[in-house]
């Protein structure tokens, strides 16, 4: 239980229009496929629901999933400008990799979206060595033992230069006061200060959502917000308690705010229920894939199981994953699968964090695990050629607003205050 | 290559771009009403760039700097990231160009082409790019980028730009099928290819992240005018920005860009010139003069000669008498020594050892004009002076450069009615993109052919 309210952000495909190809009028022409209304639409949803933000996740590579879909494509950070030049309130948060940019640029840039929208911009900052991220950048930068210290002096250095230039906002007595950040690292040397100044609510909000340990100790350091795959009650309150505790051994007084992502998919009773499982896991792409990865992550094999058939996990052979698995997200699920013991398509369903239930049991599951200390709100992850974000809107939150633990209106203009941060 | 057909002298109308991003005048900021307040936000901009449409201006140009140069504490300086700020003015406006400035020093070419093409979607095909080389900066970008001489910077900016027309022709334009039958495919993966660039400066797999944009690639600008910054131009450049203050120098630059076009298998109707020109404007010729006093206005001395030794490469000017010329032997840096850039200080120095000019004279017009021409006149005597440049066939249009907030209102208002009345500029857009809007035709395998 905390003491703020629950809050709620959107995880919104960047792909936009191109992940609404399901749609029968989905646009045709690529310029349709990329005009601004796409995003601008899903934001105006979830402004509607008065969700904290909206979440561009990113990799500046080219991945073509299943059916030759690109999963990633526009620059977010862009598509944040025009978003909250274009939908008041609503915030944006930003992937962008501290491998693959300069700190005085991403300072500078996200700076300034963040001034030019009053506030409304945090930065999810990731540390991945994706191989082919890095063929796109000249190869790796670091090798993979010292990402998370090359990222903590990027992380670092990004905030001395956010705060560099402070502009004496309230009295307009001349230009305010300039800190030189005369940066020597390790990594990097930046003389600064910033040409952006820093704005009277704050830089931008940081976002973090690695779940390896040097991953949560980032977190611990820098953010003010966590991103958790958490596909259960028990390992989610672990989670934040361990984040809690260290933040505290790194000397900070507030702690960053845990939010979960999950896939909620609103429906009116258990024939749905099952009839939205089984769309779930028929629409995830091949079935042998979808296994394959679940074995992956639970580090087990699966093959030869029946779809119906109950997940034993100590009674499977153990396999090693034929490509890296994220280490929070296999945790999380390995919890899962030993408490719940599901069925081999419940647990593919879970594995996406699916949360398929009727508005009053989504809204009591998220009420239960706010109370129960396992997050501080919510990352609604949007799902492409459906109406879920729409119906999380219209259908759950009136329930959180009844119950007093969900805002009826913004408390402030900009994402700091809007979470209740300092 | 085709050029625009009409037109007295075989060309089309002129073409004009609205440069924000400067610092609004150096003392100018101290006027009532100069709106300084507002330098930081985005309702100012947005404010201007729906003037500069509703006149049927071509583009904004966006000016850029990678540091907070100058001091501070005299002189304004608003300079938000270029790209993030014409992406939010790209959501409230419909038609005009969006120019901004990137330097290839400082940034990688695949982050870099991304924004860009990014850009181009969201704007439907708007954009263009400023190409920089940048002049310093570089304290901020230590242990990850080198920064050569003039020379090395434009090697690599040449081959950013190539990796960049690389990528942004990665996918085909028929790349993005849309089969929606059952096992129909999105995408036609033999039509998009990696481009496995590896070169001296960058390595490079691609494709692009992002698919074929409207305009495939930004209308490519630039603005340099040393050997290094022309011949650069007369490779890639669709559009040049030049300082010059006066109607021959525009003159002796278009020649000159000519000769290095064709060296290029380019020609002149490949590229459109657009001098800068600060208007300063009065309704009698005695009311402009008295506002070309108001902003030249020094308010502070010192700081004011700093400012100007700089901008006149490494130049002491401490301890001269206002009223006399600068005398020649304080230039004790040759401008070929110098480390930023050259062109714009020679420029500059040859103005302040012309005509008798006084040191006054040469900070009011470096501060005020900042190497262009500052033009202080009626309504009538500008366009006069807009239409004289562009039929000596130097100038395919301008670059205005507003000394002050207000005067963007002003010049949309009594100047480009004028210019519209002479037939020499559009009424209405006809055109739905930057390259559009500039008569240009984009020449998509040249890149492959240098």
């Amino acid at each position: 239980m905390t003491d703020r309210p629950l809050f709620l952000t959107a995880r919104i495909n960047p792909a936009g229009g191109l992940q609404a190809r399901s749609i029968d009028d989905a646009p045709a022409g690529a310029a349709e496929l990329f005009s601004p209304d796409h995003w601008v639409d899903l934001a105006e949803t979830a402004r509607s629901g008065r969700f904290a933000a909206v979440f561009l996740a990113d990799q500046p590579q080219l991945r073509l999933v299943s059916d030759q879909l690109p999963e990633y494509t526009v620059d977010p950070l862009l598509l944040a400008a025009v978003i909250t030049s274009r939908v008041p309130e609503i915030s944006v948060v930003v992937t962008a990799s501290a491998n693959y940019n300069q700190p005085y640029t991403l300072a500078r840039q996200f700076a300034s979206a963040h001034l030019l929208s009053d506030g409304r911009v945090g930065w999810n900052a990731v540390a991945s060595l994706d191989p082919g991220v890095a063929a796109n950048f000249g190869g790796p930068v670091v090798d993979h033992d010292h990402r998370y210290e090359r990222a903590a002096e990027f992380l670092d250095l990004v905030h001395r230069l956010f705060g560099s230039w402070r502009y004496p906002w309230r009295t307009r007595d001349g230009w305010g006061e300039i800190d030189p950040v005369d940066w020597q690292g390790r990594y990097f040397a930046v003389a600064g200060p910033l040409n952006v100044p820093l704005p009277p609510y704050g830089p931008p909000v940081q976002v973090q959502a690695g779940g390896s340990p040097a991953g949560v100790d980032l977190a611990a350091r820098f953010a003010d917000v966590v991103y958790a795959i958490a596909h259960d009650r028990g390992y989610a309150a672990d989670f934040r308690g361990r984040l809690r505790e260290l933040a505290a051994r790194h000397g900070r007084r507030d702690a960053p705010l845990v939010a979960p992502l999950i896939n909620p998919v609103v429906v009116a009773d258990e024939a749905q229920r099952q009839r939205a499982t089984d769309d779930l896991v028929r629409s995830g792409g091949p079935i042998e894939e979808q296994v394959a990865r679940l074995a992956d992550r639970l580090g087990r094999r699966l093959d030869g199981l029946d779809l119906d058939e109950p997940i034993v996990i100590d009674d499977l052979e153990s396999h090693r994953p034929g490509r890296p698995v994220p280490q929070g997200v296999a945790a999380s699920l390995q919890d899962l699968v030993r408490r719940q013991r599901p069925t081999l398509k419940e647990a593919l369903a879970a594995s996406t964090t699916a949360l398929i239930d009727t508005p009053e049991r989504i809204a009591a599951y998220l009420i239960d695990w706010w109370r129960s200390g396992a997050a501080d709100g919510f990352t609604i992850n949007t799902i492409a050629g459906t109406d879920n974000l729409r119906d999380v809107v219209e259908q759950v939150v009136p329930l959180l607003q009844d119950k007093g633990v969900y805002p009826r209106a913004y408390p402030d203009t900009n994402l700091r205050a809007n979470l209740g941060l300092g | 290559m085709t050029t625009p057909a009409t037109g007295p002298d075989g060309r089309g109308e002129l073409h004009l771009a609205l440069l924000i991003g400067g610092d609004f005048g150096a003392g100018g900021w101290r006027r009532p009403g100069s709106r300084v307040e507002e330098l930081y936000g985005l309702g100012l901009y947005q404010e201007l760039a729906r003037i500069a449409e509703d006149a049927r201006f071509d583009a904004i140009f966006r000016a850029d700097g990678l540091h907070l140069a100058g001091d501070i504490r005299v002189r304004p300086f608003a300079r938000p990231d270029s790209i993030v700020q014409l992406s939010a003015l790209a959501a409230t406006t419909s038609h005009i160009g969006l120019v901004v400035t990137a330097s290839t020093s400082f940034t990688e070419p695949y982050g870099l082409a991304r924004q860009l093409a990014t850009l181009d979607h969201i704007s439907n095909g708007r954009v263009g790019w400023n190409i920089v080389t940048s002049k310093g900066g570089e304290q901020n970008f230590g242990k990850t980028f080198s920064y050569g001489d003039q020379q090395d910077r434009y090697r690599r900016a040449d081959e950013h730009v190539r990796v960049a027309k690389s990528l942004w022709t990665s996918w085909d334009e028929d790349a993005i099928v849309i089969d929606r039958s059952p096992g129909g495919l999105y995408a036609d993966r033999d039509r998009i290819r990696p481009i496995d660039h590896d070169g001296d400066h960058f390595a490079v797999a691609g494709p692009l992240v992002v698919p074929r944009s409207p305009q495939t690639y930004p209308v490519l600008a630039q603005a340099g005018a040393s050997d290094s910054g022309k011949d650069f131009a007369a490779r890639h450049a669709e559009l040049v920005f030049v300082a010059a203050t006066d109607l021959r120098a525009t003159i002796d630059y278009a020649d000159d860009l000519e000769v290095r076009l064709g060296q290029y298998g380019r020609s002149r109707h490949d590229i459109r010139i657009l001098p800068g020109i600060k208007p300063i404007l009065g309704s009698t010729e005695a009311e402009a003069r008295q506002r070309y006093q108001e902003l030249a206005e020094i308010t502070d001395w010192d700081s004011a000669l700093r400012q100007v030794g700089h901008e006149l490469g490494q130049v002491d000017l401490s301890g001269l008498r206002r009223d006399l010329p600068i005398p020649a032997e304080r230039f004790t840096v040759g401008v070929s020594e110098l480390f930023y850039r050259q062109s714009r200080p020679e420029l500059l120095r040859r103005f302040a050892l012309q005509d008798g000019h006084t040191l006054e004279d040469v900070v009011r017009a470096v501060l005020l004009g900042a190497g262009h021409y500052a033009f202080v006149g009626t309504p009538e005597q500008l366009a006069d002076e807009l239409e004289r440049w562009w039929r000596s066939g130097a100038a395919d249009g301008f670059n205005i450069i507003p000394p002050d907030i207000a005067s963007v209102a002003g010049f949309a208002e009594t100047v480009v009615p004028l210019l519209q009345q002479r037939g020499i500029f559009r009424r209405d857009y006809t055109a739905t993109t930057l390259r559009g809007h500039l008569g240009l035709r984009l020449d998509a395998d040249r890149g492959d052919r240098e």
